[in-house]
């Protein structure tokens, strides 16, 4: 499970039409990355990662819909960065959203950090959006292994 | 630029949605409609063939029109719209490069600017709208946190006057007067922060703000309020469910009760009137 989910191939092939970027994280786990410009009130893929979710956004003037769209029927539980809230509506800030993720795969957890970095051009009514996702199995704390011990 | 639009049951939207936005990198808007169906639309200079889609669902695309489109956003924005709201089926607030509105229903045209708030695609600033259009016109509003004023022009443009607006940005004054003109509405706009300074009320009181402002606006319409202007409506918002409650409380502190709510994408309003009225 975490081969298939872990596969930057793969997970190049299945957005391959938005033209994302994936590779292996050198100290384990993956990366996609990718890039778009969507117009107002248009809901689009930004970045899928398979087997685990998609990610959508939809972003209106002053708010900006985040739709993660689970892609398997493993628990997941998300939690947004609250510190990052305001960075879409604040434009004198370039601060990236996040959002984090745990997802209960059968052989194993495995996590997900994804920040979305924006940037309004109103004249275009549009939004450019980079986002990327660091997908990792999370390692045992090596304190807690000790006093496991 | 290219326009593909078709249809799909609003129950199976999402799971077909799985199959067709990898195929659909710029996007779709959706558009609910009456018949249980929603469309969908895809603008793009070369967009999927319709087989293409058709075979990533298994099944045939209800509805399908295709079309070629202006590029410039503007000039699609005139023929389709996309930018504007309906509320309550009696205000539309939209761009001005949206269609207008429909013979009797209030036409609101904002322009965002200086970093101002309300434009109209914010659940807060429509429940307050749908609260604001079930009044009776009848004396002075005042909108505190006004932002873009779309809910002060609303007010005016409905018949409560005068109108005083106040928002702590000066860029966010500048583009709600300039939305006033355009409105052609009279608005007292003002510069102020309303954490700090006075509270100005009137017989309809709209705050569409964060809980410190709402703290201090309870205060002003509490028995103490000395300027002696008899409020009749308060409508609340800019605050999410778990908050409401507590606002309720201050405002409950200072005699007035939660007569009618509303919650939209996570976000809570209210309308309040004195207790006992």
């Amino acid at each position: 499970m975490h081969e298939d989910v872990l596969d930057p191939g793969r997970a190049a092939a299945a957005g391959a039409a938005l033209g994302q970027l994936a590779c292996a994280l050198p100290e384990g786990g993956m990366l996609v990355s990718a890039s778009r410009l969507v117009e107002f009130n248009v809901r689009a893929p930004i970045l899928i990662a398979p087997g685990l979710f998609r990610l959508d956004l939809t972003p209106q003037e002053e708010t900006l819909g985040v739709l993660t769209r689970p892609l398997c029927s493993h628990p997941v539980h998300w939690r947004a960065e609250q510190s990052t809230w305001d960075g879409y509506r604040d434009a004198g800030a370039v601060a990236p959203l996040e959002l984090h993720a745990l997802f209960d795969l059968p052989d194993g957890p495995l996590t997900c950090w994804l920040h979305i970095l924006s940037f309004t051009d109103r004249d275009a009514a549009a939004v450019h959006f980079v986002a990327k996702a660091e997908l990792r199995v999370p390692q045992p704390d090596p304190l807690e292994t000790e006093r496991d011990r | 630029m290219r326009r593909v639009s078709f249809r799909l049951p609003a129950e199976e939207k999402e799971e077909l949605l799985d199959a067709l936005m990898p195929l659909l990198p710029g996007g779709v808007r959706e558009r609910p409609l009456e018949d249980g169906e929603v469309e969908l639309t895809t603008i793009a200079a070369a967009p999927p063939a319709r087989a293409v889609l058709e075979a990533a669902v298994g099944r045939t695309l209800a509805g399908w029109e295709a079309g070629d489109v202006p590029a410039d956003w503007r000039e699609r924005r005139a023929l389709f719209g996309g930018g504007a709201f309906l509320v309550a089926g009696r205000v539309l607030v939209r761009s001005p490069w949206d269609p207008p509105a429909a013979a009797g229903v209030l036409d609101l045209v904002l322009e965002r600017g200086g970093g101002g708030f309300g434009s109209g695609s914010h659940a807060t600033t429509r429940m307050c709208l749908e609260l604001l259009v079930g009044l009776d016109p009848s004396g002075a509003a005042a909108d505190l946190g006004c932002g873009l004023g779309t809910l002060a022009i609303a007010a005016a443009r409905l018949g409560w006057a005068p109108v005083v607006a106040v928002d702590r940005m000066d860029g966010a004054v500048s583009a709600a007067r300039a939305n006033g003109v355009r409105n052609e509405v009279e608005v007292d706009w003002r510069v102020a922060d309303l954490e700090a300074g006075a509270v100005p009320l009137a017989e309809l009181v709209l705050v569409n703000a964060p809980p410190p402002v709402h703290a201090r606006v309870a205060a002003a319409l509490g028995p103490a309020a000395a300027d002696g202007v008899r409020a009749r409506h308060v409508i609340v918002s800019g605050v999410v469910p778990t908050e409401l409650d507590a606002v309720a409380e201050d405002y409950a502190a200072a005699g007035w009760t939660v007569a009618a709510g509303r919650e939209e994408d996570g976000w809570a309003a209210a309308l309040l009137e004195p207790a006992g009225a």
